[in-house]
């Protein structure tokens, strides 16, 4: 616990460390076109810019232990407020991802490390090469091309809330939950693939195919779960960077998530919303590491008894 | 091509405005705008519009030209500028007048009511303004408010003196100090007005997604009879200007806008609708005339006739003409005989040459800067620079630099050349503040007796001749000092479905929503 809080602390300070080195002065940023010098002196008070750094971090930290996150400087909302609003879109846009990524992946890892050199394998392997070679972004180009420009199927404009029309908003996730699956499905199919064709080579698993057991159950029973390592801690890295990362698939489908809010606050120099969605992003990531740590046992039983 | 049709529409727009607003435009019945010529208008119908971004907050203190879309539709505007008619016309206020430029009285229409059912009066007028002065609120108006006082004469009556005369004043009257916000909303709800907005404008809020789209319903109380016509309208955002244009072809939006004249061309053919905004100004090179190097008349001639405006817009606005005076060729303003300096490299070596001889120095080192955060600027920087540097002796190093500290670079004076769009405003005050000695936009520290003369004409004159006579010296002596030398003449373009009629365009990328109508 003491190492996951330092962990932050040295987060937040690192966060305003970074944002103070920028160059210009944040209230550039927010000055409107043709502002005086007296107005900018006004809010070089207002926001306590004449402070030391340290006074403000302080300032800042106390702040946020008091779970204040502060008052956007640009649009005058409570950064809380902005955050609580788009978390769950990326939250949920996230896990879609993850759950399709994984859906995917898992069959056609176990296939392709069961047959390498198949038909499966050999088209897992094709479009692996295409699609790793592809950002997330150009997929996310084509499909909007392809499935709403020509197609006309699904809506490439704006954002529907589950609570509004459930239906409307599942149409809305099909293509930014497929762009940002499709390069994680390559990894996890690889991943899985290399670790189950080294699994699969191991006594208890040729014992197992002695014993007569169907293959399903080798594959699924025996060898997926001692395969999983490496797929559960690169499924905690990517989820924590999908929820907080996902900027330009944000951006492309006007998604209104975290991504696309830092990349606003970013430009208009909202430093204070930057440095809340940055804590929030790793605090996301010490989670989801923390979580994967406490999965290992789960998957393996000999790193539980290593660990009793 | 009606581009240039319009161009010089917008121009004798410029004069006409101007004279409207001396001569008062008064609606004795509260009645609907001037529409745009293509129909009879219908009730009813909805529309979505892709804009490239929105605002997180819709508080009226931040309505400007950039947040017109959306303020015109929640608050509505006191004035409105009709592009079709050229001149300005009543909106939420019934008459603007003045005698003199100086003091104007404002008088609002009677029985206007927020949406609260508060009085729309002279007094939420005078409060709105007030609020515009607190700085945290970051509102535009600072130009105006430093330079005018007003009174309230009566429930529906302001008096507006302002410093000196200017009969531009109507722009604010759209823009910046246009849209007025329900005072008791706005004290009631503090900084959550930001989220819950009260206004009087033809629409109100309906369902907003922050960042993604905003759908706004007709306010069934907006006090100009008749308006608006559509029932609802939809903002939605689309960052990338391929995808906007993209949605329009698949049916997915109305409406979007662009500066990329490129769509413009690929659109009208195919029967969408395409109003484009000529405005003042454009992308080019700017230079510091305080900068002891910069300030020196032979090195500037040396780098202009170094600097080949053609080669660069083939380069990155192919099919775009290339500016080689401040007005373009169609203008009425622009004066044939004055154009930039030629590309003329050995003139340009010659000059410099001269330009080292005359200081003693044996090369030159200068810095240019560019906005780092638009690619397409960082391009035609090194496009810009690797033409200067071919003047044998001059090192121009192109520094990439993101906004905010351009913005303080700007103010303080301290940059040499600069890459950056200038003016662009469909405004003649925008450019009275870019180009007037000591303008609080003129960056350049330009300072030209015969163009601040000429300017002071165009805002204190009603004549249109002699208004456009100010704008043709203006055209000359920009063309022939060159603080900022255009390289792109730069057009609001907005597309619209064949289906889609009453298209008010207004900077920046917006049509009055009021307006718009469309076929059933």
């Amino acid at each position: 616990m003491a190492r996951f809080v330092l962990l932050l602390v040295m987060v937040s300070v690192a966060t305003f460390l970074l944002l103070e080195l920028i160059p210009g002065d944040p209230v550039d940023g927010l000055l409107p076109e043709g502002a005086t010098e007296e107005m900018r002196q006004q809010l070089i008070q207002l926001y306590g810019f004449d402070q030391s750094l340290v006074t403000r971090y302080v300032s800042w930290l106390g702040d946020l232990l008091h779970g204040d996150l502060g008052t956007s400087w640009q649009t005058r909302i409570p950064v809380a407020t902005t955050i609580a609003e788009r978390a769950p879109v990326s939250l949920e846009l996230a896990v879609l991802a993850m759950a399709l990524a994984l859906a995917v992946a898992i069959p056609v890892g176990i296939y392709s490390a069961y047959r390498p050199g198949g038909i499966v394998d050999r088209i897992a392997t094709f479009i692996a090469s295409a699609t790793l070679a592809t950002p997330a972004f150009v997929l996310a180009i084509v499909l909007v091309w392809v499935f709403g420009v020509q197609l006309g199927w699904l809506p490439i404009v704006g954002w529907v809330p589950f609570s509004e029309d459930p239906f409307q908003h599942l149409r809305a996730v099909i293509l930014p939950v497929i762009s940002l699956a499709g390069g994680e499905c390559v990894l996890f199919i690889r991943l899985l693939k290399g670790d189950m064709m080294a699994t699969l080579q191991q006594d208890h698993v040729l014992s197992a195919r002695a014993r007569g057991l169907p293959t399903w159950r080798i594959l699924v029973r025996h060898a997926l779960r001692q395969s999983s390592f490496s797929l559960v801690t690169v499924s905690g890295v990517v989820i924590g960077r999908l929820i907080g990362g996902a900027v330009i698939v944000e951006m492309i489908f006007s998604i209104p998530g975290l991504g696309s809010l830092v990349v606003i606050a970013i430009n208009n120099r909202d430093f204070i919303t930057v440095q809340a969605i940055v804590l929030l992003s790793a605090l996301i990531y010490l989670v989801l590491n923390s979580l994967v740590d406490l999965a290992y046992p789960l998957l393996d039983p000999r790193v539980r008894r290593a660990t009793t | 091509m009606r581009v240039g049709r319009r161009l010089s529409r917008m121009v004798v727009a410029l004069v006409a405005a101007s004279t409207v607003a001396a001569c008062g435009s008064s609606a004795a019945e509260p009645s609907g705008g001037s529409v745009p010529n293509d129909g009879t208008p219908r009730q009813g119908g909805e529309l979505t519009m892709s804009r490239l971004g929105q605002l997180n907050s819709l508080d009226s203190a931040l309505c400007s030209s950039s947040a017109y879309y959306i303020c015109a539709a929640l608050y509505g505007t006191l004035a409105r500028y009709s592009f079709e008619d050229q001149k300005f016309e009543p909106a939420m206020a019934e008459s603007f007048e003045s005698a003199d430029g100086k003091v104007w009285t404002l008088k609002l229409r009677s029985g206007t009511k927020f949406t609260d059912g508060t009085p729309y009066d002279a007094e939420a007028v005078a409060f709105n303004w007030e609020r515009l002065k607190d700085p945290a609120l970051l509102s535009f108006a600072g130009y105006w408010l430093s330079q005018m006082t007003w009174k309230v004469v009566d429930p529906l009556t302001l008096e507006i003196t302002l410093a000196s005369t200017n009969y531009q004043f109507p722009w604010a009257l759209q823009y910046d100090l246009g849209s007025i916000g329900s005072p008791t909303a706005i004290k009631a709800k503090g900084e959550k007005f930001a989220t819950e907005p009260v206004g009087a404008g033809p629409f109100v809020v309906d369902t907003w997604v922050p960042g993604s789209q905003i759908q706004l319903k007709r306010n069934p109380g907006y006090v100009e009879k008749g308006l608006p016509y559509l029932d609802r309208i939809t903002y939605a955002t689309v960052v990338q200007d391929d995808q906007r244009v993209n949605a329009l072809r698949a049916g997915q939006v109305d409406l979007t806008a662009t500066f990329l004249k490129r769509f413009g061309r690929e659109l009208q053919p195919e029967g969408y609708g395409v109003h484009a905004i000529p405005l003042f100004g454009g992308t080019g090179l700017g230079f510091n005339l305080k900068d002891p190097i910069i300030a020196d008349p032979d090195l500037r001639q040396a780098l202009l006739h170094a600097f080949n405006a053609p080669q660069l817009t083939a380069a990155a606005y192919p099919g775009d003409e290339p500016p080689d005076a401040f007005f373009p060729k169609n203008s009425p303003y622009r004066d044939a005989a004055v154009t930039y300096p030629k590309f003329d490299l050995t003139e340009a070596q010659r000059l410099f040459d001269a330009y080292l001889a005359k200081t003693g120095k044996t090369s030159l080192d200068l810095e240019m800067l560019t906005y780092s955060p638009a690619p397409i600027m960082k391009q035609v920087g090194e496009v810009v620079a690797a033409q200067l540097n071919k003047i044998n002796g001059l090192h121009v190093e192109l520094k990439p630099t993101e906004n905010a500290v351009i913005s303080r670079l700007f103010r303080e004076g301290k940059f040499q050349i600069s890459v950056h769009a200038s003016v662009i405003s469909q405004s003649p005050v925008t450019v009275y503040r870019t180009l007037y000695t000591g303008g609080d936009l003129n960056v350049y520290g330009y300072s030209n007796p015969r163009v601040d003369t000429a300017l002071d004409t165009t805002i204190h004159s009603t004549d249109a001749n002699e208004v456009a006579e100010a704008w043709k010296v203006v055209g000359a002596e920009i063309s022939k000092d060159v603080p900022n030398r255009l390289f792109a003449y730069e057009q609001d373009v907005i597309l619209a479905a064949k289906h889609v009629h009453g298209v008010n365009p207004v900077t920046l990328y917006a049509a009055s929503p009021e307006l718009l109508w469309v076929d059933k």
